[in-house]
């Protein structure tokens, strides 16, 4: 199909406009799970993401001039099974998602509109679970750092200027809700995990299992 | 142009003829040559004209191009030649966001693999391309109710998806796309899943209601059973439209004027 349509044909067709708050609640009433196996999914993603936080808001508030790349990998490692698990929990959620989202398209929605609204859910309880883990970690700052020796690589972050924690708690929030996302999406399945894989089985030195 | 039921010379008027019956002079939806992709590999020059009121059945084998004829025709995907007239208007000329503006409007669209949102009532699932119309809240619970009566599904207003059968959630899907009291129906597999007793009643209701609301409704199939449901049928082959008896077994691709 081609061309240009006539003057002020366009004009003639109206322009749906959704109410106010229409999206808002909508979005709100699809992130609250409704039954017990949903509810207990969704807080899955909120207590990886808080296990994941307290490191990751460390890493991104440590001094990198003292960081030392023992820490640096430490941090990492602690940082791990949390994201891990963050990985799984929001894997579980992928179908609800799936399902939503192809629910509000039939419905009207827009494409953009239904992955918004289908993913609120992922996002918003990854959200919490990271300002959860996160919060603690700056709110006790000061008592944490008191125990710390002087000469520790991370005793420099404890004196950080509150804008920088508010930041460091942001970017985590954003970090630990991106992976969730991403993890929870139809694009993580398409994924070639091979090589991975490969070079997985290459470490163990070939051993395979029984 | 191959026009689907003018194809051969056919006369424009409505009536039977060999089994096809043939629309009204001033169709709801009027398609003409329609070619999608480019060079034509899944549908090439596909023409087809639904009167107001009338239930046609699109019948082909799977991958005959059914589900592609159906994205173009309600605008999900772009054809690369072609027209789509809708009660005189040329949704072809319509730019994207227009083009959903009118879907929205004036489309019914129900999908084989129709889903609701679980965490809804079917009722408010109903209401949903209502509100996306821009309409408020209240007039689309109403409306979404009227709808659920009129497909006998009244009871069922206020229980979750999930509480359903397949029955009353198939009439669900029909209800949401009938809600916008939409020019054209599209229904892909609408029947599918469904009783022979089921999917009867089911499509008395809807034809009932077609017949009512001059609604041109269009039925993408593969099942002969269900096109021969539908006040006419045409035959999907290879991406043409082919008018003749409808073969017994439609699984196998026939060759048909190419």
């Amino acid at each position: 199909m081609s061309g240009g349509a006539p003057a002020g044909f366009a004009e003639s067709y109206f322009a749906p406009r959704e109410t106010p708050w229409f999206r808002a609640r909508l979005a709100l009433r699809l992130a609250v799970p409704l039954d017990r196996d949903a509810d207990l999914a969704a807080w899955k993603v909120a207590w990886s993401a808080a296990l994941a936080a307290p490191p990751l808001t460390v890493t991104l508030i440590a001094p990198t001039a003292k960081l030392t790349i023992g820490t640096v990998a430490g941090l990492i490692c602690s940082a791990l099974p949390g994201i891990a698990a963050t990985v799984w929990s929001a894997a579980r959620l992928r179908e609800t998602r799936e399902l939503a989202g192809r629910a509000l398209r039939q419905s009207g929605a827009e494409h953009r509109t239904a992955w918004l609204l289908a993913a609120g859910r992922v996002a918003l309880f990854a959200g919490l679970g990271a300002l959860s883990g996160g919060l603690p970690v700056a709110a006790l700052h000061v008592p944490l750092g008191a125990m710390l020796p002087r000469r520790a690589p991370l005793h420099g972050m404890f004196g950080a200027a509150l804008s920088t924690w508010v930041s460091a708690i942001a970017v985590t929030t954003a970090v630990a809700t991106g992976i969730a996302l991403i993890a929870g999406s139809m694009a993580w399945t398409r994924l070639d995990w091979t090589p991975v894989r490969a070079r997985f089985r290459a470490l163990r030195g070939g051993r395979r299992p029984r | 142009m191959n026009s689907g039921w003018r194809a051969g010379g056919a006369p424009a008027r409505r009536g039977r003829v060999s089994g096809v019956s043939l629309p009204s002079d001033n169709p709801v939806l009027d398609v003409r040559g329609l070619v999608f992709p480019a060079d034509g590999s899944v549908l090439n020059q596909v023409g087809l004209a639904v009167g107001e009121g009338e239930t046609v059945a699109i019948l082909g084998a799977p991958g005959s191009g059914k589900s592609a004829l159906m994205a173009c025709l309600s605008g999900e995907a772009h054809t690369a030649a072609g027209t789509v007239w809708t009660n005189g208007k040329p949704f072809h000329l319509l730019p994207p966001e227009q083009r959903r503006a009118f879907r929205l409007r004036h489309y019914g669209l129900v999908h084989q693999d129709a889903v609701f949102l679980p965490e809804l009532t079917l009722a408010r699932n109903c209401a949903l391309p209502l509100r996306y119309a821009g309409i408020g809240e209240r007039e689309a619970a109403a409306r979404a109710l009227t709808w659920l009566a009129r497909f006998e599904i009244a009871d069922a207003a206020e229980l979750r998806p999930g509480q359903l059968a397949d029955e009353p959630l198939r009439r669900a899907a029909l209800v949401r796309a009938m809600a916008n009291d939409p020019l054209v129906l599209f229904a892909d597999e609408p029947y599918a899943g469904l009783s022979e007793e089921s999917a009867d009643t089911t499509n008395r209701i809807l034809r009932s209601i077609a017949r009512s609301h001059g609604t041109a409704v269009i039925v993408f199939t593969s099942e002969p059973r269900t096109a021969a449901r539908c006040d006419r049928m045409v035959q999907l082959v290879g991406g043409r439209i082919a008018i003749g008896p409808v073969p017994a077994h439609v699984a196998a691709p026939v060759e048909v004027g190419r």
